[in-house]
């Protein structure tokens, strides 16, 4: 066996078999720092989430925990609130509110819009240009006024919020999508599969998905913050999530009336939403240098 | 040139039909009866009164007549009245119009002054440490709340330093507001300028202009600066739009008399019509903002319009 010539190590590495492509594949996503970053408070946050009730020294709800507006420290990390509960517990219960809101947007908008891309990219012709030049004139307004739309005619609460950022990011997901599978569709596994006779929705979930689905993990990390963003926009202008929940946006909202008396009040809340959307930013920008290392030279 | 245009005023026609049409269908999207949602407010309207603004609204119409008899008085320049006050929409938000175009042209003006420079200088020393700091602050940017960055910096400036005011009417009370715009949507442009302009440092003309010997100043200015600037100008438009967008939240953090506020009022009155105006308003200034970007870039990009 030749000796590697070290400047292309690499891509000799890869023939000769040293490291299998899983291996390098791991390897390689370790040492793509947004995504290592990103994924481990990803990772963090979701931890917090789901043990809520066991790490928080505090019931969130619970009035009177504390004296009115305790300054942090000692029994209360990052003080109290204008009700006397405790803000680390709140925010500890809030990343459970800001992932379901997160996922169920995100939900919302990829299946709609994996659908409405999918179908427009695949049909094309007069049908599937109409529908992405209206999927074009929804994605030229922002997310934020559409949401902003949608909530005050369907009722503000925290489930039309949810739906309403979902809906407004159908545009972004169709796009995406369409663009996806238009290309996808030129290449030559389509046409076989279709030789073989197989249906135009077998074509699309059979074969067609596997391969968009990679592009897709990016577009929805991505836009899970975005989504997360819109939310807490929607609860901190009182259109969303209401009182008592333990929501970021909303703790924000009522901690600004204490700003000048408490300004931890807003402090933690929005250190945890900045936080969150940073790591799923991150995270996203990580799985897409991954997947297109040459995109990564010319955006980054 | 002219046909460019022409063609994108008739799809920019195309888009605020489509757009009107859809703001006119919002209403249906009320739980109930939405003429009773709307008087809500008023004690107990008796059947009457129901039936007279359900006839106003032309809500007893068929529902395919109803966008005609809506496109109709918008044709007019109607928008119809505010529920709340009763006077009418087009009034309402023409009042508050300058306040939030003034906001939104500051942050603006804050994010490609300094966004634009930023992202020339990351490009130019492409891999340094201060392009790595600047990649940092882009995803940070972007990540940054607007709302709470709004409330940091009136803690920050405002109480503890009291250099500003936190609201109020002045030049001085729009500081913090479209510091707030500003920054988010700096990061944004700054990276867009990095990679628009790492693109064409790799074009062969500008190595061509190096081999001629040019001094570096004017290889970047005369050669690189103008392609550059081409795909930033694009950026610029959605940007823009969505400025606009934060300028809706940012306004409600600073109590700045704008749109953004009075929206926000409009739906907690379930002020139907306002908000419905506000919306077209919006819709418009976006697709109006985009002709002119695109017409810009037709300007700066002959290729363009031919295609």
């Amino acid at each position: 066996m030749s000796t590697p010539i070290p400047i292309v190590a690499d891509t000799v590495d890869r023939g000769t078999g040293i490291a299998s492509p899983r291996r390098q594949l791991l390897r390689r996503m370790l040492r793509s720092r947004s995504l290592v970053i990103g994924g481990s408070i990803v990772l963090f946050v979701v931890l917090v989430a789901l043990l809520a009730p066991i790490i928080a020294p505090f019931d969130p709800d619970h009035i009177g925990t504390g004296r009115r507006l305790a300054v942090p420290g000692g029994k209360f990390l990052l003080g109290t609130d204008e009700f006397g509960r405790d803000i680390l517990s709140r925010v500890i219960f809030g990343a459970r509110y800001t992932l379901y809101i997160g996922l169920v947007a995100v939900g919302i908008g990829l299946v709609f819009g994996v659908a409405i891309g999918a179908a427009a990219a695949y049909a094309g012709g007069w049908f599937g240009g109409l529908l992405m030049r209206v999927m074009d004139l929804l994605y030229t307004f922002p997310d934020v006024l559409i949401a902003l739309g949608l909530v005050a005619f369907l009722g503000p609460n925290l489930t039309n919020a949810m739906i309403a950022v979902g809906l407004s990011a159908i545009p972004y997901y169709a796009r995406v999508t369409y663009a996806v599978v238009l290309s996808e569709r030129q290449k030559p596994y389509v046409d076989a599969a279709q030789v073989v006779g197989a249906s135009h929705i077998r074509v699309v979930v059979r074969h067609l998905m596997p391969n968009v689905l990679p592009p897709m993990i990016v577009v929805a990390s991505l836009g899970f913050s975005a989504a997360v963003l819109s939310a807490a926009a929607l609860s901190f202008l009182g259109l969303g999530a209401q009182p008592p929940m333990p929501e970021w946006g909303l703790m924000l909202s009522t901690g600004r009336n204490y700003i000048t008396r408490a300004p931890w009040l807003v402090v933690g809340p929005g250190v945890a939403i900045f936080v969150t959307v940073m790591a799923f930013n991150l995270f996203g920008d990580g799985v897409r240098d991954l997947l297109d290392p040459r995109q990564r030279q010319r955006t980054l | 040139m002219t046909r460019f245009i022409l063609r994108r005023l008739f799809t920019a026609l195309v888009t605020l039909i489509i757009s009107s049409f859809l703001v006119c269908m919002l209403i249906h999207l009320i739980p109930g009866d939405p003429v009773a949602m709307m008087m809500a407010q008023n004690s107990a309207p008796s059947p009457e009164q129901l039936a007279a603004m359900r006839h106003m609204l032309g809500l007893d119409l068929p529902l395919w007549q109803q966008y005609f008899h809506y496109m109709g008085r918008l044709l007019t320049g109607d928008l119809g009245r505010s529920i709340f006050g009763s006077e009418p929409v087009l009034t309402l938000l023409m009042e508050r119009l300058p306040n939030t175009f003034a906001l939104a042209f500051a942050g603006l003006a804050i994010a490609v002054g300094f966004g634009m420079p930023l992202g020339f200088f990351a490009a130019y020393h492409r891999g340094s440490w201060a392009d790595s700091a600047l990649m940092v602050f882009a995803v940070a940017g972007v990540s940054l709340p607007n709302f709470w960055l709004g409330l940091m910096l009136v803690l920050l400036f405002s109480m503890t330093l009291g250099w500003l005011p936190v609201a109020g009417e002045d030049w001085r009370s729009m500081v913090l507001p479209a510091m707030t715009l500003g920054v988010t949507y700096m990061a944004i442009i700054a990276r867009m300028t990095r990679s628009a302009m790492i693109e064409v440092l790799g074009e062969d003309f500008i190595r061509t202009a190096r081999a001629k010997g040019l001094p570096e100043g004017i290889v970047l200015f005369r050669h690189a600066l103008r392609p550059a600037m081409i795909s930033v100008v694009t950026i610029i438009g959605v940007v823009f739009g969505y400025l606009m967008g934060g300028a809706v939240v940012v306004e409600n953090v600073f109590s700045w008399n704008g749109l953004g506020r009075l929206a926000i009022q409009a739906i907690s009155y379930r002020d139907y019509p306002l908000i419905q105006g506000f919306i077209l308003l919006f819709a418009t200034i976006i697709v109006v903002m985009s002709v002119l970007l695109d017409v810009a870039y037709a300007w700066l990009d002959p290729r363009i319009s031919v295609q």
